[in-house]
Parts: C-alpha cells; structure tokens; sequence
C-alpha cells in the first residue's frame, strides 16, 4: 500500500520518524520503518528502494 | 537496465524550470514533437521560492511551486512531453541529428535546448554530505517547515542567506546565522536586516567548520576569529552560499562554456554548436524568473527557425523523417 503524508499538517509524526528533507519516501514492513530514501532520486531509485524488500 | 533507443522528437529541452518550460510552450505550441528531460521535478530553484512578487502579471504576488506548475501545465497543453526524474548522462552533438543519452533511453533531436539551472553550491565542510537531507539542507522553504519549534544555523552572507534566515525565524526556535564570507557591506547589510528578530542570533567572526551527528545532525562546529573552536547544538544546518554551473556535461560535447563554466550564447540564444541552444540561469543570465522565462521564449523561437532551415535544405534530407 502506497500512502502519502502531508509533514506541514502533520509534523509530530514527521519528527517521529526524524524526517529532515522533502521529499522522503520511507518503506514499512510489518508496521515497521525498515528504509528511508531521502530527496527526489527518481522513479527507479523508488522502485529499486522498495524491490529490496519485496 | 535496457536503454530504449531511437525515439526521434524537433526539440528536446533539458531542464523543466521557467527557461525549459517556456522553451516548451513555445516549441510545442507551434506544432513541433518536443520533449523535456528533466533530472529532478518541474520548478527548478524557481519552484523553491516561497513569494514571487516581481513575475509580471501576478499583483497579489505567487508562490514559486504554483507559478511554476501552472508553467509545465500550459507546455503539456500545448502537446509537449514532459519526463522527470530521467537524468541526461551524455550528449553527442557533432552531427545534425543529435544524440540525448539518459539512463532510461537514448532520443534523437534536430534541436537541443539546454536549461538545466545551477547547482546550490557546497560548503565543503566534513559531516556536510553525510548529513544531507538528515538535518543539512539547500532549500530553507522545502524543508523549513520540518524545524518547526527547533534550533537551526543558516550559513552565508548575502541577501538570500538573510532571507532564509527571516524565514525560518517565523518556524524554528532559535535560529543562528554563521556568515561564510565577511565584508563590511554584507555584514552590515546582515545586521541591520536582522536586529529585531527576536529568536535570531548573528554570530559574528565565526566560521562553520564542521556539521556532527550520526543519524542526523545534532550540533555545529564553528571557529571564532580563526582560532578558538566551540559546538553549538542544533537540529539544522541551511546551506545558502549561492550557486554554480554544472556544466561538466556540456564541456564534454565540445559546448563552449565561460571560466565560471556557464553556457556562453549570443543575444538568440545561439551556443557555439549549430543546432544547439541555452537559457536560462545556466547561462549566467539576471538569475530572475521573468528573465529566463523570455530566453527560454527566444531559445525556442531560434531553434525552431534553425529547425526550418534545415527543411529548407535538401542535402539534410535523412536528418529529416
């Protein structure tokens, strides 16, 4: 599931899981945060980033 | 990776900021197959801003993201492509029909118009790459908001290190500005901008020296008057020390570039390649929206009369499918 937070509205959670810089794309399994990729590096970075834990 | 070749368009712009994207409008409005390459997002810089109150038209003043959206909204109306996050790694520019390499495929193109911006430039200081985007940043509005209530040093010296700073002391708790180069004139200039804010602090005859944390940043090493050492605690560090070329790309495919590396053209926009063409703040223009926006314009009109005469020419004919 893909889902997108807004850290202006929202930035207990930004803190939370020490988000510095947008964008950032983080990646859960099983509820947890397992990979932060941070700055726009491109859709296949994004693909590779999340293949790893497919 | 396969790399797709072959894909032929008129025009291919490289870079999606005002200069790229009105080079688009242009192009594709007058009918011809152009595509814009951009690296990262649309905007460039341009989209960083937080106000724009100098771009004609806009009285109630815009912000950078929105006039630059409503730019690549009107280029794609008009029928150009646009692809992000698709970066050019090599140019071979020799022949009439040039060659446009990137990771994901390689485009032929009658005309080349390079508006691919300046890079912010770095400090070069040790923790500072390590640490980028966990705490170091270039741009105060994008990330600004992530600071929220936290302490902050901004690094620079001149107006736009004075504007970032302003505007982080509407966010941050403590915001502390460590000039990076020191004249009178920008010191005072400094000093009387600042004096009244009342979380933030200029810290005169320091220097930054090192940005420290693991995961993130946690605090600055500055040296006073060239000898003594401390470390502040902060959350941020906000690069604003202006920007250079990068060009290397360019210098590569025989583009003649100035000693700072920017993209030499003629009043037409006309680089020393035929066929190729720049605009925009690569070209070490005003650095203004407004302005690279009318070089963009210009860019593309002058690619698209190159673009005629090369019709008009029979012996060009396999360059012309």
């Amino acid at each position: 599931m893909f889902t997108r937070l807004n850290v202006d509205e929202n930035p207990e959670i930004a803190s939370e899981y020490s988000v510095y810089s947008i964008p950032t794309f983080m990646i859960f399994v099983g509820g947890k945060p397992v990979e932060q990729v941070v700055g726009a590096v491109g859709e296949k970075a994004l693909e590779r980033a999340v293949a790893k834990h497919i | 990776m396969g790399v797709g070749t072959d894909e032929l368009f008129d025009i291919i712009i490289v870079g999606a900021g005002p200069a790229g994207l009105t080079a688009g409008i242009y192009a594709a409005r007058k009918g011809l197959r152009t595509l814009i390459l951009e690296a990262k997002y649309p905007g460039g810089r341009a989209a960083e801003a937080a106000h724009i109150e100098n771009y004609p038209g806009f009285p109630e003043r815009i912000s950078g993201l929105e006039l630059t959206q409503k730019m690549l909204e009107q280029a794609e109306k008009h029928g150009a492509v646009v692809r992000t996050s698709e970066e050019v790694v090599k140019l071979d520019l020799k022949d009439p029909m040039k060659l446009v390499e990137t990771r994901e495929a390689v485009y032929r193109t009658r005309a080349l118009i390079m508006a691919i911006g300046v890079q912010h430039r770095k400090l070069r200081v040790p923790g500072e790459d390590r640490l980028l985007g966990k705490g170091v940043s270039y741009c105060a509005v994008c990330d600004g908001p992530l600071f929220r209530g936290k302490r902050v040093a901004v690094i620079g010296s001149d107006k736009t290190a004075v504007e970032d700073a302003m505007y982080l002391s509407t966010l941050a708790g403590q915001v502390f500005v460590i000039p990076h180069e020191y004249s009178q004139k920008s010191v005072a200039a400094m000093e009387q901008s600042l004096k009244g804010l009342p979380n933030t602090e200029l810290i005169l005859g320091a220097r930054l020296k090192d940005v420290n944390g693991d995961n993130h940043v946690k605090s600055v090493t500055v040296t006073h008057q060239g000898t003594e050492t401390s470390e502040m605690s902060v959350d941020g560090v906000f690069v604003s020390i202006g920007v250079m070329p990068a060009t290397e790309l360019l210098g590569r495919a025989d583009v003649a570039l100035d000693g700072s590396g920017f993209v030499l053209v003629d009043r037409k926009q006309r680089t020393n390649l035929s066929g190729v063409f720049a605009a925009g703040d690569c070209t070490s223009n005003a650095m203004q929206i407004v302005a690279a926006a009318g070089e963009g314009a210009t860019a593309a009109i002058s690619a698209i009369s190159y673009i005629q005469g090369l019709r008009a020419c029979p012996a060009l004919g396999p360059y012309l499918v």
